[in-house]
């Protein structure tokens, strides 16, 4: 019998909501956020309206990227660092084409 | 060309007349605003503004509003559909105390410069000033002066100025001059939404349905939750560990027409309900605002809606990096 889509939903939700929580905290602690990492919503924006971090922020973003998960992050990716959701999403997808090779 | 186009590729200026500004000043004027608003007002500097919201006694979201702090003032923006609801608070709070609220609607203007293309114009009229602005400065253009503030709404570079209503034309003949685009200049309020929603700014009375938690809808960014003295606190803290559900994005394939308060499924088990939805020309599909409930607030979940199964997936918001910010971080 297959796996109803709502079971692998449930599945791949775990997986993402802990990756999310470990990315919340480690920005916290190489951004030093005066907040809680349960303090951050997974969708706000990070630059301007919402966080206001800037282009500093953005270069140490992208090395906690490639120290802590291990990514590889090149200049056309920089558009995916927009929110802690759309940074998770970048990660699962360059994990899964790893998994691919 | 519309106003989304204007705003997303060139530059636009868009009349607020219409959105509610309050002075704000007195001796209790701090502590007051303190009581009432999410963000601490002792961190607000002069020159500085906050995007933050009144939550309401039960944990809700009254009103979603900006405050710029003024050398003997505060100015407080917002959609008008949020007015009663801050002068009500605000009302509550007073209890008394030395605060005055003066309705500047009428007596000063409110407009905003924005667009990739806004900085370049701002410059070109106010001169090379524009790029020492943090927050707020005054700015002269012809014989008028004007507060320019950069708060926003759209991802843009957004300048908003505020100034005398009776200098309110000719300064934006000043500015449609310096932008050598003529009247090409005006961009209407009607995209303001979409774009908006494309950044996850979220708009009180569109986008957040009665009794939606702060968590819920995302916005607990804007409160400091450290303050003794943060209206609604117990309520807040309860509600904090009893999310049901989530405000998350979905772009939505095919017919959308009457989506809205459809049932989100997957299978055929229910996970939530379309709340709001907007056609975007950046991504070419509608994009939709559900609440889902909490177990599968994520993105990258697809699904289908309402009884005609039309086709959907939970996104990231924002939906992508606006040419203005892409700008700022050279990347443009």
């Amino acid at each position: 019998m297959s796996i109803k889509k709502i079971e692998q939903a449930r599945a791949y939700v775990a997986n993402r909501k802990e990756l999310t929580n470990r990315l919340k905290h480690v920005l916290v602690e190489r951004l030093a956020l005066d907040r809680e990492a349960d303090e951050i919503p997974d969708d706000c924006l990070l630059f301007g309206v919402g966080l206001g971090l800037d282009s500093v922020d953005a270069l140490e973003i992208i090395v906690v990227i490639e120290s802590e998960f291990d990514i590889r992050v090149e200049d056309d990716d920089m558009q995916e660092i927009r929110s802690v959701n759309s940074i998770v999403d970048f990660i699962l997808l360059r994990q899964n084409e790893e998994g691919e090779l | 060309m519309h106003s989304y186009n204007i705003i997303r590729n060139h530059v636009g200026l868009v009349d607020l007349d219409n959105w509610f500004r309050f002075e704000i000043s007195g001796i209790d004027a701090v502590e007051v605003l303190d009581e009432t608003v999410g963000c601490n007002m002792h961190d607000l500097f002069e020159g500085r503004a906050a995007n933050t919201l009144i939550p309401s006694l039960t944990g809700g979201v009254d009103a979603i509003i900006w405050i710029i702090a003024r050398t003997d003032s505060f100015l407080v923006l917002g959609e008008p559909e949020d007015q009663e609801a801050v002068s009500n608070a605000l009302e509550q709070t007073a209890d008394g105390r030395d605060i005055q609220v003066k309705d500047i609607r009428k007596e000063k203007f409110a407009l905003v410069l924005t667009g990739p293309k806004a900085e370049n114009v701002a410059e070109q009229a106010f001169g090379d000033e524009i790029y020492s602005i943090a927050f707020l400065n005054a700015l002269t253009i012809g014989s008028s002066t004007i507060l320019a503030a950069r708060i926003g709404f759209f991802g843009e570079y957004e300048l908003h100025l505020f100034g005398d209503a009776d200098d309110k034309e000719k300064v934006i003949d000043q500015l449609k001059e310096a932008s050598g685009c003529g009247c090409e200049l005006m961009a209407g309020q009607d995209d303001c939404a979409v774009m908006m929603i494309e950044m996850r700014v979220m708009s009180r009375h569109r986008d957040i349905p009665n009794d939606t938690s702060v968590f819920e809808a995302g916005l607990h960014w804007m409160i400091d939750f450290r303050k003794e003295n943060l209206r609604g606190a117990d309520a807040l803290a309860e509600r904090k560990n009893t999310m049901k559900q989530k405000c998350v994005m979905m772009l939505v394939d095919g017919d959308t027409a009457d989506i809205t308060d459809q049932s989100v499924f997957i299978d055929d088990v229910k996970i939530g309900t379309i709340h709001s939805v907007y056609w975007s020309d950046s991504l070419n599909k509608n994009v939709a605002l559900a609440y889902i409930q909490s177990e599968f607030g994520y993105p990258g979940l697809s699904c289908t809606i309402g009884a005609n199964h039309a086709v959907a997936e939970t996104v990231s918001a924002p939906a992508f990096l606006s040419k203005s910010v892409l700008n700022s971080l050279n990347m443009g």
